[in-house]
């Protein structure tokens, strides 16, 4: 009882999150709390996850309204590697480390194209989860909750080769503490084996960096996201798939410079995600998403999202003697 | 395990792939080249070189059939050579910055930071070759660094002089501008062209692209010094003299900020005679020499007509608000200029430390 009260309250927390944030954020970036989303797997499961993410910007938008504009684009590529280790049947840590490299493409009026590339480990997530409910044949879902720092471990202060300092969001880094809650819910109905319904969600809230030797106090805006969706298991030979189907919803607030509100910054996203996972082994897995925006309300005019792909690889040990876990 | 080592080494070299070296040619091409400015100053504002785009095409229109363009307190950039004036409104210079024009044969731009809120007009030929000006995407305390598409230099607009690059040490060839309110201005010139929102660009122009920025004491990025004797974004005619500056706040060119009548000064910036007219309803300020090119030392008063004469001398001539004799028997000389423009008044404490500032 003591259990659910407290998974109550913190669905209440984030549903109460979505609404009060209705104002909006900035669409770039470095997809670190997107990826957070390890499954339990039993005490002593230590699993890791590398994750190459490509997330290109090259729609130009005002508020829903797509512009007739490719002048520009920005790519990001990160590289994110998540391990998580389970201490016991309830407490497991994880955390995830990144390098990102950023790219700022401008189709200039001369018709060259002016490029800037800045690359370098990114931030860091350390979660401390807590599972509510393991997924057992009377109860056929888990839920886990977790929440933890992301540590500035990335640069916020990268020049280019005049020596002048990149704007924050061409950095590695955010050069800033945040906050971290992140819920995961799956579910898989018994008469239907196979499927697997999944929610996963977000919020940071963020604190500000110091830039220009603390002359200005730079603030991303506080971000949620809700990811759910569906996936279904069948056998291709020895190849044991899960293709999915995932909608992802990202509000982001407007960043902060000092007490001015950035305008062209924050607004909500919905965004469907596709893929697959090839499970080699029961060990070892491979992961392939792609994501196409469905919907952007965008505060002002900004670049966002127009594709973003990812090939993830998955690799668990069990650290203790009992039965090996079933795969993801 | 093997497996796993195939995957982890296939990942690393598709990220590494994408870790290719800074491809040669434009990127930052100004390279290492000295800056006459502290290069620590300089910041990247974001959007990147022509990332916000100068308009090279810009097409215009008569004021009578677009009387409904702008709201009357809308600001616009003025300018006139020859018979032909033009307005450029602020609504589309605050998404372009930059507009490369021409009147016959006077290639010019007209630059305008919205960070700063200024707005000066330079000649575009060098070396007897028509160039442009661009947004480099670069600020200096937090004031535009246009660069010339001629030879890649960067100037700073408050600064009046090119600040890196080719150039360096230049200063550009002004002109007279006269920035007012859209209902002002077609008072003035019903007869103006005025620049339409046909850029060659999809942008959403009816709204101003920085939030409360305009009105509020914010900046976005830091400056070198900050002259908090008025509100940050008070709008105020700077004269500049041998590098000295004296701010005019148009807020302080009548009795109030409704009194649309002319207010003239007459005084000396850095030992030289000036007359500023402008007026606070009309959110206007001008400044011009008071001695002619002849030796001749000019006392105005205000004229109140509401069209574009503004001010009247001891001999009878009538002048306009650039400064050319309309009637009298001066009619068609011009006051000699004096380098000034508005900008918001922290922009002004930033660039010249000496700011003195007209109180009435």
């Amino acid at each position: 009882m003591r259990k659910r009260t407290i998974f109550l309250c913190i669905l209440l927390l984030f549903g109460g999150i979505k609404y009060a944030k209705s104002q909006a954020c900035c669409s770039g970036g470095v997809p670190i709390s997107s990826n957070l989303g390890l499954a339990s797997k039993g005490i002593g499961a230590l699993q890791f996850q590398l994750t190459y993410d490509y997330n290109t910007l090259r729609d130009l938008l005002a508020g829903r309204t797509k512009l007739q504009d490719r002048s520009r684009i920005r790519n990001t590529h990160s590289l994110l590697l998540e391990s998580s280790y389970e201490f016991s049947s309830a407490f497991s840590i994880s955390a995830l480390v990144s390098y990102v490299r950023q790219e700022r493409i401008i189709h200039t009026q001369l018709g060259t194209d002016d490029i800037t590339i800045n690359q370098g480990l990114g931030d860091a997530i350390v979660l401390f989860r807590y599972t509510l409910f393991s997924n057992k044949p009377e109860l056929p879902f888990s839920v886990i909750v977790g929440a933890g720092p992301k540590i500035p471990l990335g640069n916020a202060d990268h020049t280019d080769k005049r020596g002048i300092i990149l704007p924050a969001d061409l950095q590695p880094g955010t050069g800033a503490w945040d906050g971290i809650a992140w819920g995961y819910f799956v579910f898989q109905p018994s008469s239907f084996p196979n499927l697997t319904f999944s929610t996963n969600t977000t919020y940071r809230i963020t604190t500000p960096n110091q830039r220009f030797n603390g002359q200005q106090a730079y603030r991303f805006g506080n971000e949620f996201q809700v990811q759910s969706g569906v996936s279904y298991r069948f056998l291709i030979q020895s190849l044991i798939l899960d293709p999915m189907l995932i909608f992802q919803y990202r509000t982001v607030s407007a960043d902060q410079v000092n007490a001015l509100v950035l305008d062209n910054t924050g607004g909500h996203w919905i965004y469907a995600r596709t893929g697959i996972n090839i499970n080699l082994s029961p060990k070892n897995a491979v992961r392939l998403m792609a994501d196409f925006p469905l919907y952007r309300d965008l505060v002002g005019t900004q670049l966002s999202t127009s594709f973003r792909a990812s090939i993830s690889f998955y690799h668990s040990l069990s650290l203790s003697k009992k039965k090996p876990f079933p795969i993801n | 395990m093997r497996l796993s080592y195939v995957f982890v080494t296939m990942i690393t070299l598709l990220f590494l792939g994408a870790c290719r070296p800074d491809p040669p040619g434009p990127t930052n091409s100004s390279g290492n080249n000295p800056w006459l400015i502290p290069d620590n100053e300089v910041r990247d504002g974001g959007p990147g070189k022509d990332g916000i785009p100068s308009v090279d095409d810009p097409v215009f229109t008569m004021i009578e059939s677009s009387s409904k363009l702008l709201d009357d307190n809308e600001l616009v950039v003025g300018f006139k050579y020859g018979n032909i004036t033009r307005a450029y409104p602020h609504t589309i210079l605050d998404w372009h910055e930059i507009v490369n024009d021409k009147i016959d044969d006077l290639s010019f731009s007209v630059i305008y930071c919205p960070l700063t809120g200024s707005a000066t007009i330079w000649n575009r030929e060098y070396d007897g070759k028509t160039g442009s000006f661009g947004v480099s995407g670069l600020l200096y305390n937090t004031n535009i660094i246009p660069y010339d598409r001629k030879t890649d230099s960067n100037w700073s607009q408050m600064r009046l002089q090119c600040v890196n690059g080719e150039r360096m040490g230049d200063h550009p060839e002004t002109f007279n501008v006269v920035e007012t309110t859209w209902q002002n201005w077609r008072k003035m010139y019903p007869s103006s062209e005025v620049m339409t929102t046909n850029t060659g660009f999809n942008r959403d122009y009816g709204r101003y692209p920085y939030g409360g920025y305009r009105t509020n004491t914010q900046l976005i990025f830091p400056v070198s010094n900050l002259d908090d004797r008025l509100h940050a974004k008070e709008r105020a005619l700077a004269v500049i003299v041998d590098g000295t500056a004296r701010g005019y706040p148009i807020s302080a060119l009548g009795e109030s900020e409704l009194d649309d009548q002319i207010t003239v000064i007459q005084e000396e910036v850095n030992g030289l005679p000036i007359v500023v007219a402008g007026s606070a309803g009309r959110n206007l300020g001008v400044a011009f020499q008071r001695q002619l090119a002849d030796g001749t030392l000019l006392e105005f008063e205000a004229v109140n007509s509401g069209d574009n004469i503004v001010l009247r001398d001891q001999e009878g001539n009538e002048w306009d608000v650039f400064g050319y004799a309309i009637n009298g028997v001066r009619q068609g000389q011009q006051l000699q200029r004096v380098e000034s423009f508005i900008a918001y008044w922290f922009a002004w404490g930033t660039f010249y430390d000496d700011l003195s500032l007209y109180e009435e």
